[in-house]
């Protein structure tokens, strides 16, 4: 019983604390459960991660579905999943309820007039940093290429990209 | 046409069948009550779909909600969308999921807001489960690693596609140019966190407000 309050307590902290994301939340699991708690060797941290990011779906969720599933099996996972979107998933409900009720504050109106632009940038330097990692060789360049062409010229579902370039991809690697 | 074929008898049956299935069915009564189910089971079945496919993390969930809810269901508007972003950013937590609650609530308060984020988290949760109980190898498996080499692209290309969507919906203005520019220096240049960017923009977001307030009056 204690071990899972501590599983919980460890995810719900993770997700207050983790601004921008599951890459920010990894290192903050990774001392918890690694340093802290030695529940987890880091080598079999490693393979989480890894299993986390190859995955479908968000990072600080498979990570914490998949770290308190080595712990405590599928409760693990559950309270762990549980614990990291709790804190997020009550602010976004506030946070969405006063942005209802003062969406003609011009307050709100000007902080949100700054914040599009910006997002705009963080989009576009998430898909930099993506960039850097999945750029091996000419291969994945043309590849990019195509998807870009398919895109801008074409109204192909994301989904239909994903799924064609996954099967491409068993047989071109 | 399907009566004649089926038989007198059991047309007759049939047709009694329907009759009684449409008055028992109390959902034809409470039509609001079923419009509201539809759209939380709807919310529910997109965020289940754009859960299983978003690879490479929470941005590569904005151009799936963006086919998904802007385009197809006209849910949310372009430009409510980029807000709903900056909120999504601007909390901590898996932005998957920050955008999957902010979406549902803006459809439907806060049980679209349980229905969306169930949503997103079951085929993770489920996949995951799956892979640890029977793939413990799973990531240095040969098909998945070609997969996955040529899907990251695949990501990158649609997060490049949704920022520029986004970068469309704003206008041209030297506002935001300014804005844009100085948040990419300080972002790429100075590696400055993206919480602390955002943070800086919200407080010159209300300081504007002030000054001018105070010009005006």
């Amino acid at each position: 019983m204690g071990i899972l309050i501590n599983l919980f307590l460890t995810f719900l902290r993770v997700g207050a604390l983790a601004f921008g994301g599951g890459f920010a939340a990894i290192p903050m699991i990774q001392s918890d459960v690694v340093a802290t708690y030695g529940w987890i060797s880091s080598h079999e941290f490693a393979n989480i991660m890894a299993v986390a990011s190859m995955t479908p779906g968000p990072i600080a969720i498979n990570s914490a579905t998949y770290v308190g599933f080595k712990i405590y099996g599928i409760l693990g996972g559950l309270i762990a999943t549980f614990g990291v979107v709790l804190v997020s998933f009550i602010l976004i409900g506030i946070i969405a309820g006063i942005m209802t009720k003062f969406s003609n504050n011009k307050y709100v109106n000007s902080v949100l007039e700054v914040l599009r632009p910006v997002i705009v940038v963080l989009i576009l330097v998430a898909a930099i940093n993506t960039g850097h990692s999945a750029f091996v060789d000419y291969r994945e360049i043309l590849i990019f290429g195509a998807a870009i062409f398919l895109l801008f010229k074409t109204k192909i579902h994301p989904i239909a990209l994903i799924t064609s370039f996954g099967l491409l991809g068993i047989i071109i690697y | 046409m399907a009566c004649y074929i089926v038989g007198s008898v059991d047309c007759k049956t049939m047709l009694y069948m329907k009759g009684v299935l449409e008055m028992s069915n109390i959902s034809l009564y409470l039509p609001k009550v079923k419009d509201d189910t539809r759209k939380l089971t709807e919310l529910f079945l997109v965020f289940l779909e754009i859960g299983a496919f978003t690879l490479g993390g929470g941005f590569a969930m904005i151009p799936l909600i963006q086919k998904e809810l802007v385009e197809k269901k006209h849910w949310v508007e372009e430009e409510e969308f980029l807000d709903e972003i900056a909120i999504a950013q601007s909390v901590p937590g898996a932005i998957a999921v920050n955008t999957a609650a902010i979406t549902g609530h803006k459809v439907r308060g806060w049980p679209g807001a349980f229905a969306a984020t169930l949503g997103v988290m079951i085929p993770s949760f489920s996949i995951i489960i799956l892979v640890a109980l029977f793939l413990n190898n799973f990531a240095s498996l040969a098909i998945t690693q070609a997969i996955f080499r040529a899907i990251r692209p695949v990501v990158v290309a649609l997060i490049t596609y949704s920022a520029y969507k986004c970068w469309n919906t704003i206008s041209i203005s030297r506002f935001n140019i300014t804005i844009e520019v100085v948040s990419l220096l300080s972002l790429l240049v100075l590696n400055a966190p993206p919480a602390i960017v955002i943070l800086v923009a919200i407080l010159f977001g209300i300081i504007r407000k002030v000054k001018i307030h105070g010009n005006t009056n």
